[in-house]
């Protein structure tokens, strides 16, 4: 896995970023390493920035350093009763830029699928690439991405698609990445809750809305008893939007076959 | 084939015993709402079809109810001179009534459109506009669905508990620059409401209207159906006297009905709740409305509960953020965001005094146990959990 630095063109907006990549070079597939639940894996980092990065993973609640064209080692296991292993940069502003992913463990025979919420208030970015102190008292996002990608109104994030048939066990790993909070509404159907990697009283109820905070992990069993193509998206209807154009952003769909 | 058969005898069983609630819906674009400062602005929405003559737009649009298995047609008409829909939030319809424009329908000027579903749960929904949501919905073209049981409207379901009345109460938002004079096209990102509403209602006008204000009388139970259909986070705070047991969510029971001193809903999220108290209570709940930015406070409603009055404080100390505090829940330490004036309190949830320290930003709870607390900030109650 490699940390690079790059410009997200998000339609009229460029965004600079830094996320995880499998390429070595910049692209905008970020990295979530799926992973068997029996396995370890054992991750490589490589840190292709000129700044020194400090990724935290939850599963050791520990930090590994990656120096400047440098590489680390780390070995991940599954934590009992977790599905995920969030790790993201232990640094605010890096986090922000976009270090923030999971380690997802999960059965081969089972339909799992992953959405990394992040929003950006472009010119903060700009600002940290000019190398101006960041200033967050003026923050108003008007990116707002799953999987790096958005909506549109002319296409659906291909990133964020969940394709499954009715009564399928659909698993859904949701990551806030961003420093809102967030409030995911699921049309056409309710979900379980499961897991997250908060205290979180609601684990086990069945709900078509529910708040992710900042840095929460929270993962869903969808089990569909329709079929039908929905929309999920951010309630907080601020998020649905691009460049301040409805719709947009937040949104991901369901495609359900009967 | 015998296979066949049965499930056919059973489809025309439930049917013997589920009925069909009829509404006939305007999508209109011409109404007008009264602030609470008595200023007008304009609103959009959802009115009753009137046989003869027209019934105004009202904020929020009224409220629609089914009994749990009823086949629900409503029938909207759009005089108006946009596109509309109506999404039904948490009905979990099929996709040709989801009212989403690209993967349902759009119900374009001077069109009709027939929704056919079937409420499966008793519970509490919205029922808003989804085309352009982001200004469709703040100019008030939302409302409150309310699904009953079988066993009747003192439930909140089947073989659920049971109160002597109940009361909704869809919390929303508006920004009047936007319905004064809305410019489409653009910025809906920088949406940032300067009303705080309550049934469209708020401060003194959730005193005005007495049907807003809980009648509870000791031992006795109430129903309290809470929506959020707002931009914010809403946070209701419950009198210590106050009872407030919370039993569904999102039209389904959950799975341990829970007691709560504060709740919060995001948007898009509902609650079944049962109050009751063994005292005669004359009391308030609180609603703050928490942007999703960093939950600073916004602004502050109450709901009176056997209080026929706005609560007797100056105005100005009324509506004053009270200092936000973070984390909560906290381990170690509490940040104020600014520098209390006195020293600050730490109540138990019993309102046992359980420390008491000099002001200062930061404030150390590593010594208390696990539990709900209170603090006292310059007059303030501000509930926190030591986790
Ligand atoms: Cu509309
Ligand atoms: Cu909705």
């Amino acid at each position: 896995m490699f940390i690079n630095r790059g410009i997200l063109q998000i339609e009229n907006q460029l965004v600079k970023v830094t996320q995880f990549n499998y390429n070595t070079i910049f692209d905008t597939v970020e990295a979530y390493p799926s992973v068997g639940a029996a396995d370890t894996l054992m991750l490589t980092i490589f840190n292709n920035t000129s700044t020194n990065q400090s990724i935290f993973f939850e599963h050791t609640n520990s930090a590994k350093e990656v120096n400047p064209k440098s590489f680390a080692k780390v070995a991940v296991w599954k934590m009992p009763g977790k599905r995920t292993v969030p790790f993201y940069s232990a640094n605010k502003t890096q986090k922000y830029l976009g270090l923030s992913s999971a380690i997802i463990f999960n059965n081969s025979n089972e339909k799992a699928f992953f959405w990394n919420l992040r929003e950006y208030d472009e010119s903060i970015n700009q600002q940290y690439f000019e190398g101006a102190n960041l200033n967050f008292s003026n923050y108003i996002p008007d990116v707002f991405t799953i999987n790096s990608k958005v909506h549109t109104i002319y296409k659906a994030n291909q990133m964020a698609m969940v394709l499954g048939n009715v009564g399928d066990s659909i698993y859904i790993d949701i990551l806030n990445s961003g420093l809102m909070f967030h409030s995911v509404h699921f049309h056409g159907y309710h979900v379980k809750i499961i897991e997250s990697n908060k205290s979180n009283e609601m684990i086990g109820w069945d709900k078509d809305s529910f708040p992710i905070d900042p840095g929460e992990l929270i993962s869903v069993l969808l089990v569909p008893h329709q079929p039908g193509l929905y929309p999920v998206h951010d309630h907080n209807l601020k998020a649905v939007t691009i460049g301040g154009n409805y719709p947009g952003g937040m949104i991901a769909m369901l495609k359900i076959e009967p | 084939m015998r296979v066949i058969i049965s499930i056919l005898f059973i489809l025309a069983a439930a049917n013997c015993f589920a009925q069909k609630v009829y509404y006939e819906l305007d999508m209109k674009m011409d109404g007008t709402h009264k602030l609470y400062t008595d200023e007008i602005t304009n609103i959009w929405g959802f009115s009753f079809r009137a046989k003869e003559g027209e019934i105004p737009l009202t904020l929020p649009s009224p409220t629609l109810t089914a009994t749990e298995g009823d086949t629900v047609v409503v029938m909207v008409v759009n005089p108006s001179n946009e596109g509309h829909t109506i999404h039904w939030h948490g009905l979990d319809v099929d996709q040709a009534n989801d009212g989403v424009p690209h993967t349902s329908q759009y119900v374009l000027h001077g069109d009709t459109f027939t929704y056919r579903f079937i409420a499966p749960h008793a519970g509490n929904y919205i029922y808003h506009c989804h085309v352009t949501t982001t200004l469709h919905l703040m100019m008030g073209m939302y409302g409150s669905f309310i699904v009953y049981p079988k066993q009747g409207n003192n439930f909140l379901y089947e073989n659920g508990p049971s109160y002597e009345k109940d009361y909704a109460f869809l919390g929303s938002e508006l920004d009047k620059s936007w319905t004064d004079d809305f410019k489409e096209g653009g910025a809906l990102n920088e949406f940032s409401p300067t009303h705080f509403l309550l049934n469209g209602l708020e401060k003194n006008q959730l005193f005005d209207d007495s049907t807003q204000i809980i009648q509870l009388e000791k031992g006795k139970r109430v129903g309290l159906r809470l929506l959020n259909i707002g931009f914010s986070i809403h946070r209701y705070t419950f009198p210590s006297d106050v009872t407030a047991l919370v039993y569904t969510s999102d039209g389904r029971k959950l799975p341990k009905p829970f007691l709560v001193n504060t709740l919060e809903l995001y948007p898009g999220e509902r609650y079944g709740i049962i109050l009751s108290s063994s005292k005669n209570v004359t009391d308030y709940i609180e609603v703050d409305y928490l942007d999703m930015y960093n939950k600073a406070q916004q602004s502050r409603n109450y709901i009176g509960i056997n209080s026929e009055n706005f609560p007797l404080l100056s105005s100005e100390k009324l509506f004053e953020p009270k200092p936000f505090i973070s984390p909560n829940p906290a381990s170690d330490f509490i940040r104020l965001n600014e520098l209390p004036s006195n020293n600050v309190m730490i109540y138990d949830s019993k309102g046992k005094l359980v420390d008491e320290v000099s002001p200062q930003i930061n404030i150390d709870v590593s010594r208390l146990k696990s539990g709900l607390y209170f603090l006292w900030v310059d007059g303030q109650k501000l509930p926190f959990v030591k986790s």
